[in-house]
């Protein structure tokens, strides 16, 4: 067993583990289950999580090379009471329906709206690659990151 | 994985090199392929990302160093590259959580058949520099895949860095996949080096069909000192195939795999035309 300490959406987590644990087993071990386990081998995107500000699947990485990091998940956008505009405009547009792919593409869109206030949609189908839906065709949620965008460079303006 | 006791977390080239030099040792990059590993015979991880020498994209002795520490995201979203088919292949591999995560170490280490930067760099005669803790050796890439990276490299020993030499040429790169994030079915790479219309040098290369991307080497010998035109690219992209020893893949047929291999060469050779 080895030891992991970590941050999570501001909060520091302490416990062992076994060495072969990924970061996504070891975040839901405490009590994080917004991360979703899908495939478990990095190709369905359910279990995205940003780690130091890189945006990344927390099936393919191990719990114990997370030591040290400062994880956000989506409880870390906004909640029921102060939705981030991300989660407004996915509940608005329609794009939510069995919800489990939502909190990791949430957290894609976020990345790279960070780095890119306002993207096409090209770039906005290339952020949302590798994170499957399998029940909204997409259409929505690319839409509702657009409409998010706006949004933020609205309340950005506003400031 | 599950035997692994240590796990450390070197600030220093040396320091990780001295790590790795120890039995049981295996260095960790991304971490997107080890992450899955069911191997028991490592006992030590080795993690790089505080290697910061590793992550450096630079232009020295005439040539292009870039760091093995380098992710798929860093590499696709370098501004004024020399060679743009490095960032149009880093780009489309995978998703973008795993480019951000995956490296140019890791990428040629890792001898899989479905691997996409191997194909662009085996066409851009790519070196690699391969260190220990006692020596380092600059060998070229396709000497590494005429073996295997497993076989090839030795297990104290680190892809520190890779070497593409500068010279005026055209390059392109192409993949075919069924979906975005799909493993590769076929795809192909070349870097032409012309006067005027005229093949000086050419290398070809393919990936996705071999048990590893490979350069044709015969089907490039034909082209130099030739014009590329339409018939060239007809009988180049049907004649490749007979040097190809296509693997056994339950995605496609070997009638599929050619008639792949065939697109992704006559686009590539069409870009290399003009």
């Amino acid at each position: 067993m080895i030891k992991v300490s970590l941050t999570v959406n501001g909060k520091k987590h302490e416990k062992e583990t076994a060495p072969d644990t990924s970061l996504l087993d070891f975040l839901r071990s405490i009590g994080v289950k917004s991360v979703k386990k899908g495939c478990g081998k990095g190709e369905c995107g359910a279990c995205g999580v940003i780690m130091d500000g890189v945006y990344c699947k927390s099936c393919i990485v191990l719990a114990i090379q997370a030591n040290g990091t400062e994880i956000k998940t989506v409880e870390s956008l906004g909640n029921a009471q102060n939705p981030h505009p991300l989660q407004t405009s996915f509940v608005d547009e329609g794009a939510v329906q069995c919800g489990y792919c939502i909190p990791s593409m949430l957290l894609a869109a976020k990345n790279m709206l960070d780095k890119n206030p306002e993207p096409d949609e090209k770039e906005i189908r290339k952020s949302l690659d590798g994170n499957l839906c399998r029940c909204t065709g997409y259409v929505k949620q690319i839409a509702a990151v657009k409409k998010a965008a706006k949004i933020m460079r609205e309340n950005k303006n506003d400031q | 994985m599950i035997n692994v006791t240590q796990f450390v977390k070197p600030d220093s080239l040396p320091s990780a090199l001295e790590e790795l030099n120890r039995e049981g040792s295996i260095a960790l990059a991304g971490g997107t392929s080890l992450s899955l590993s069911k191997s028991k015979k490592y006992t030590k991880v080795v993690n790089l990302s505080n290697l910061t020498e590793l992550k450096k994209i630079e232009t020295k002795n005439n040539r292009l160093e870039i760091g093995a520490m380098v992710s798929m995201t860093q590499l696709a979203e370098v501004e004024d590259s020399p060679f743009p088919i490095l960032r149009k292949t880093a780009s489309s591999i995978y998703s973008t959580a795993i480019r951000n995560m995956t490296t140019v170490g890791g990428e040629i280490a890792k001898g899989v058949y479905w691997v996409d930067l191997p194909v662009t760099l085996l066409a851009l005669d790519t070196q690699v520099l391969l260190q220990n803790s006692s020596s380092s050796r600059t060998v070229a890439l396709s000497e590494i895949y005429n073996s295997h990276p497993s076989k090839f490299i030795n297990s104290n020993e680190l892809i520190t860095k890779i070497f593409i030499p500068l010279q005026k040429s055209t390059s392109s790169f192409h993949k075919f996949t069924k979906t975005q994030v799909d493993y590769v079915l076929a795809s192909a790479a070349g870097k032409a080096v012309k006067d005027g219309n005229i093949i000086k040098q050419i290398n070809l290369s393919i990936g996705g069909v071999t048990p590893l991307p490979c350069l044709l080497p015969q089907v490039s010998s034909q082209l130099v000192g030739k014009k590329i035109t339409d018939e060239i690219i007809e009988e180049v992209s049907t004649e490749c195939c007979k040097e190809i020893k296509f693997k056994p893949d339950f995605r496609a047929s070997t009638e599929y795999q050619k008639s792949l291999i065939k697109v992704m060469i006559s686009r590539v050779l069409q870009d290399l035309q003009s």
